[in-house]
């Protein structure tokens, strides 16, 4: 026993001088480090859980309404974008109208559209152009499509207009083909109606009423209105219901035309 | 072996959890394997294969040099033969003084190898805790739960 135990001792002390002097002892601190390092950071995610998972949760929510801000945003932005080609658009296209000179004789102001919910109820619309442009009661009022009605009213930066569909509107028009002169009259509920036409006429639904240029007011051959139903009044004459050829909800710019007597 | 000794090799296991984790989440410094290896010397029915394995793992998880452990536990091995006897037939406290002394004396000849050898460690909390706190409730765990008797474990079934 007694020599069982020197030679444990004598292990021992090689094995402390073995450790000392070899790469054991490097290799072993590596290996503690590394191990050290790795429960630290183990523990320190374990404690930093709760923390980490509400930090998400906030910041997930931050992003989240900045993200639909960012979508509304790019909406508005993007529905600007879209006006303003369209404007561009219809401000190039009434700029580029008389390419025939039918509006040689007229003086032309190009003014922006403004409706309101009294276009719907009264048939009148308002522009931005005033006595300060050049614009008189009586011009009439265009775009690419038609005739849309007449300036009845004149403030210095704003100009009332009354729309074709106006009870109070009354306009000289002629068949397109056949060239039968005709007068039409806003009937108040966004349609143009057309009285005491001749049973031998031959109008038919489908067929364009334009301007007839005798008035001094609208230039010659612009269209007015488009007919949908002929029919028989008891007063011994015909009527035709009407609708006119513009758009009233998709005005952007119009042109204003004054007869220029020189 | 393993079979023979699987309270034992359990009880090893938990015991180098618990030194990795105290050595690493505290600032105390211990050497429980240290403990259990006086504890098993002092009781007297181990083998030499337990204390050489234990020794070494003691050294590798407690970053001492290989072989320091295994030489104190060789030296105290000449002087605790004759405490063994008493040391068994005594109660808990006793026991706990005892392995006290023996385990200060464990340290202080791992303090000696280190400081001959160049590396010197030292923690007087840590010291204090080890055999306040440590060497009692291993005391206590070793005696109820692991050394158990034929008559113990039929009388805990």
């Amino acid at each position: 026993m007694r020599k069982f135990k020197l030679w444990l001792i004598l292990i021992s002390i090689g094995l402390i001088a073995f450790d000392k002097y070899s790469f054991i002892s490097n290799l072993r601190d590596d290996v503690v480090i590394w191990m050290q390092k790795q429960t630290s950071l183990l523990f320190y995610r374990i404690q930093s859980y709760p923390r980490l998972v509400l930090l998400h949760t906030t910041q997930q929510q931050e992003l989240a309404s900045q993200n639909a801000q960012l979508k509304k945003q790019i909406e508005e932005y993007s529905l600007l974008l879209k006006q303003s080609k369209n404007q561009t658009q219809d401000a190039t296209a009434v700029n580029q109208l008389n390419p025939n000179g039918v509006y040689d004789d007229f003086n032309q102001i190009v003014a922006k559209a403004i409706l309101d919910v009294n276009f719907f109820v009264n048939n009148q619309m308002l522009i931005d152009v005033g006595s300060n442009k050049g614009s008189q009661i009586g011009s009439a009022v265009v775009n690419r499509d038609g005739v849309i009605g007449q300036v009845f009213n004149v403030n210095s930066n704003s100009s009332q207009v009354t729309l074709i569909t106006n009870p109070e509107f009354k306009i000289y028009v002629e068949q397109s083909i056949t060239k039968s002169k005709m007068l039409a009259q806003g009937s108040g509920n966004g349609n143009i109606i057309v009285r005491y036409l001749d049973k031998n006429d031959k109008i038919q639904a489908g067929d364009i009423l334009e301007t007839t240029g005798l008035d001094d007011v609208y230039p010659a051959r612009i269209p007015v209105a488009k007919v949908v139903k002929v029919f028989y009044e008891n007063n011994g004459f015909n009527s035709a219901l009407c609708v006119p050829v513009v758009d009233f909800h998709q005005l952007q710019y119009v042109l204003v035309l004054k007869y220029d007597s020189k | 072996m393993i079979v023979n000794n699987l309270r034992l090799v359990i009880f090893c296991i938990v015991l180098v959890f618990a030194q990795f984790l105290i050595n690493n989440l505290t600032i105390f410094y211990v050497d429980i394997l240290a403990i259990l290896l006086v504890c098993l010397l002092m009781g007297g029915n181990y083998s030499w294969m337990q204390l050489i394995i234990l020794s070494l793992l003691a050294d590798l998880f407690g970053h001492w040099y290989l072989g320091s452990h295994l030489l104190a536990i060789t030296i105290l091995s000449i002087f605790s033969a004759k405490f063994t006897s008493f040391y068994r037939v005594s109660n808990w406290l006793p026991r706990t003084i005892m392995a006290n002394i023996f385990f200060s004396i464990l340290l202080l000849i791992i303090y000696l190898i280190d400081m001959i050898v160049g590396k010197v460690f030292t923690s007087l909390g840590s010291l204090v805790f080890e055999i306040v706190v440590l060497m009692p409730l291993i005391q206590f765990i070793l005696q109820k739960f692991v050394n158990l008797r034929s008559s113990d474990i039929i009388f805990y079934d």
